[in-house]
């Protein structure tokens, strides 16, 4: 191993680490209440090399955010080659909600209400990202799935907001108001009600 | 009028006056920031009489919260009688509307959903007075358009979620990120979309 690879090898464990550190003060704190300083203390590196990965808090938080909202929420390897339409949204459906609750994706956006009366820039920002659902991988199943007709064509932006709103409206809505709330226990008959109201306007055999 | 009556409505018109103030100090900067002090300022109250109306933060913030639910359960009820069943839903949705952007509801729900890690009990109360409430004014009203034949058979209490659900992924979302979220431009057409989508979903 060369020394290059060596040194971004421990760049990236310390990126990960502080990344880790921050997410747990911003949850606990918020993100006014949380202190540099403590995440790189918990993180175990010096401020200044906090610094060095991270310019700014604004930038960490953002970067939180981003991390939940692409890597976990990757929706790449949704669909199967023998995959029934039903089989592909519930799939979407299941990864959607393990952003939200494993990977606390609805504890992250409470952050974010938090402040947007004091740093509205980021709260729209994060707005884009959390609860607009701007991911391409997503776009690119559903768009797969038009393709072999699984779905009719449609306007598969709009229809992912529809979809989108239900499933929120379902399982996220709930889980703002409580704290550590967790998916109901018969969350998979409710996500299949999702699923029958979106095929009934997409699906194959949905009225025109 | 007597002097009993003259202190009456004096009183009446500071605890009115502590209220509005109330209303936008916490509406504006959220719930912890919110100071008594400010808030008898702005109602041009003594900070003594604020305590006699209002014990605490706490209660202050329960009386807002019970005064905007008040509002949402008058205006929702909607008689179907002599309207179809897409003028009922328009009816409904812009009902709801008027509550979240004229009566504010939109900022209410983002400051007690951003004050769960501290003070859970304050989202609870509006959990269950507000959104609750108009579950059950939409279920209602759903079950009357299932029993008059316009929509098919169903649960009510699934499709009153997923129409909630897209109607608010348009009104109410974009609003609890934003300090200044407005009614979209297209609002209408928007809201005729959504019930376009439950009508191709629930209507017999």
């Amino acid at each position: 191993m060369g020394l290059d690879t060596h040194r971004r090898k421990i760049s990236d464990r310390k990126r990960t680490s502080i990344l880790r550190a921050a997410k747990d003060h911003f949850l606990k704190s918020g993100y006014t209440g949380a202190g540099m300083a403590n995440i790189a203390r918990d993180a175990d590196v010096s401020t200044a090399t906090l610094y060095k990965h991270f310019s700014s808090k604004e930038e960490l938080f953002a970067a939180i955010v981003r991390e939940v909202a692409f890597s976990t929420g990757d929706y790449s390897g949704a669909i199967g080659p023998d995959d029934t339409a039903r089989d592909v949204l519930y799939r979407l459906c299941r990864i959607y909600l393990g952003v939200q609750f494993d990977h606390k994706a609805n504890a992250l956006m409470r952050v974010v209400m938090a402040e947007v009366p004091g740093v509205p820039k980021l709260a729209a920002d994060m707005y884009e990202v959390l609860g607009n659902r701007r991911n391409e991988t997503l776009m690119a199943v559903i768009d797969e799935m038009i393709r072999r007709g699984l779905l009719k064509p449609h306007d598969s932006a709009f229809g992912a907001r529809l979809g989108g709103g239900m499933l929120k409206e379902v399982f996220v809505w709930p889980a703002l108001f409580k704290p550590d709330a967790e998916l109901p226990a018969d969350a998979d008959e409710k996500i299949h009600r999702v699923i029958d109201a979106y095929l009934a306007l997409y699906g194959p055999d949905a009225k025109d | 009028m007597g002097l009993a009556s003259y202190r009456r409505s004096v009183s009446e018109t500071k605890r009115a006056a502590i209220l509005k103030a109330a209303r936008e100090n916490f509406l504006n900067g959220g719930y912890s920031r919110a100071a008594m002090a400010d808030i008898a300022r702005d109602a041009d109250v003594s900070t003594a009489t604020l305590y006699k109306h209002f014990a605490s933060k706490d209660a202050l913030f329960a009386a807002i919260v019970e005064e905007s639910c008040t509002t949402i359960n008058n205006l929702l009820p909607t008689d179907i009688k002599g309207r179809d069943v897409r003028q009922v839903l328009k009816r409904f949705a812009d009902a709801y509307i008027e509550q979240q952007f004229d009566h504010r509801m939109n900022e209410l729900l983002r400051v007690v959903i951003a004050e769960v890690p501290t003070a859970p009990h304050l989202a609870s109360a509006v959990y269950a007075d507000g959104v609750v409430a108009r579950y059950e004014q939409l279920t209602i009203t759903l079950d009357a358009l299932v029993e008059r034949g316009d929509l098919k058979k169903h649960d009510t209490r699934d499709s009153a979620l997923h129409l909630g659900g897209m109607v608010k992924e348009f009104v109410v979302w974009p609003a609890l990120f934003s300090p200044r979220f407005e009614k979209p431009a297209d609002l209408d057409a928007k809201i005729d979309a959504c019930i376009d989508a439950f009508l191709k979903i629930y209507a017999s």
